[in-house]
């Protein structure tokens, strides 16, 4: 898991520095519906990275990756599996890296210092689902088709700074063993033009 | 410079968010784990007396502490018949009318993966111990089930069900119909142990509401 996380963050790191907008944010998130039955605690674990071009005057084009981890303890948690039932503490863990093609769109006038945005967002994401319970580990990974949107703002600091704030949404397809996903968080960090 | 602020700040964030990586057991206990299985051919129904093995069986040279036995046995005692079965009466009952189960508790310590039904046969009969019903000497256990990479820890208390009314002649076996395996047992703590054992054999009965009589 540590090395997927170190590639994407290196991935992310040297595209970032070929682009002309460049966005890195903190999430932080919780499942939604069935993944918040597997995991319901909030997630403070992840990062947000954004990169792209200005397409038109106020619609950019760009990718965006990151790194997302939902995590649950269930103590004496029983589980059945066929005719096996296990009992014992739970040690849930979901991780997702989206890989996402997004649109942006920025409100209002490029004179102003605030300014909202909405975005879409489809692509693939890397995620694994890990259940640890004794001795035992439940574990499935896929690479699910993902689609995502988001709703925020962006306040101008000077010197081509952004502070950003944003409520986004990722839905990822089921796909082999993975059950469909969804994750809703809030990101804040800042942006550089 | 642009870039090398980027890259740095991802360089940083790396070093923080390796660090947070959530969770995981931190106490001997949180790796505490009881596993039940059970042939689900099997009709439970109408199979009201048992008879149980009077010792636990350790079956390998380990270093356990017997001092728990006697607990282990009372307390699957208590748990057979607080789900209203009746104890097989060894005194006063004649040979030739058996209990129609046959429960055995054993304590063992094996090193790395193994399949549990492919362990337990091999070690073979299983008359001589307390009770004596003369009626399959030399039969083995035969397992409908697996615990396929079940890793044997310090500690593990296994409790089988033996069906004693249908043994199966060719291949000289007695069919296991409910096992209770109790993981992690043994933190050196005696008084902490004893009271995770108890609370292990409780929780196999509790979530098997389809042994019953």
């Amino acid at each position: 898991m540590k090395k997927s996380i170190l590639i994407a963050f290196v991935f992310a790191g040297f595209m970032a520095s070929a682009q002309n907008y460049t966005r890195m944010s903190y999430p932080i998130s919780w499942g939604v519906g069935a993944t918040a039955d597997y995991t319901s605690m909030t997630s403070w674990l992840g990062y947000h990275v954004e990169f792209g071009h200005q397409i038109h005057r106020n619609s950019y084009f760009g990718l965006e990756t990151g790194w997302v981890t939902l995590y649950d303890e269930r103590r004496n948690y029983s589980q059945e599996i066929g005719t096996t039932t296990l009992t014992g503490t739970q040690y849930r863990y979901f991780n997702s890296i989206p890989i996402l093609a997004k649109y942006t769109y920025r409100l209002g006038d490029i004179q102003k210092d605030f300014r909202p945005f909405v975005a879409g967002a489809a692509g693939i994401s890397w995620s694994e689902r890990q259940t640890e319970v004794g001795i035992f580990s439940i574990y499935s990974d896929e690479w699910p088709l993902t689609t995502a949107a988001e709703l925020g703002f962006t306040y101008d600091v000077g010197s081509t700074s952004l502070l950003t704030v944003s409520a986004y949404y990722n839905y990822q397809f089921s796909r082999g063993d993975l059950p469909a996903a969804n994750i809703f968080g809030i990101r804040i960090g800042a942006a550089w033009e | 410079m642009k870039n090398f602020t980027n890259l740095t700040l991802v360089a940083l964030a790396l070093a923080f968010l390796q660090g947070c990586y959530p969770g995981g057991p931190e106490y001997v206990d949180d790796y505490d784990l009881v596993v039940t299985d059970y042939d689900s051919d099997y009709n439970f129904t109408g199979q009201g007396t048992y008879a149980l093995i009077d010792s636990v069986v350790h079956l390998t040279d380990d270093d356990h502490d017997r001092s728990f036995d006697d607990d282990i046995l009372a307390r699957i005692d208590q748990n057979m018949m607080d789900k209203g079965y009746t104890k097989y009466d060894t005194t006063n009952t004649p040979s030739n009318t058996p209990p129609d189960l046959l429960v055995r508790a054993s304590v063992f310590t094996l090193s790395g993966n193994v399949t549990y039904c492919d362990y337990y046969p091999g070690w073979g009969w299983w008359g001589g111990w307390g009770y004596w019903y003369p009626g399959y000497p030399g039969y083995g256990y035969g397992y409908p089930y697996c615990f396929s990479g079940y890793q044997y820890d310090i500690g593990t208390l296994a409790i089988d069900v033996v069906d004693l009314t249908d043994p199966n002649d060719q291949d000289s076996t007695l069919s296991v119909v409910w096992t209770g395996i109790m993981n992690g047992l043994a933190s050196g703590r005696s008084s902490v142990d004893q009271q995770r054992v108890v609370e292990a054999i409780d929780q196999a009965f509790d979530q098997s509401p389809y042994l019953k009589p």
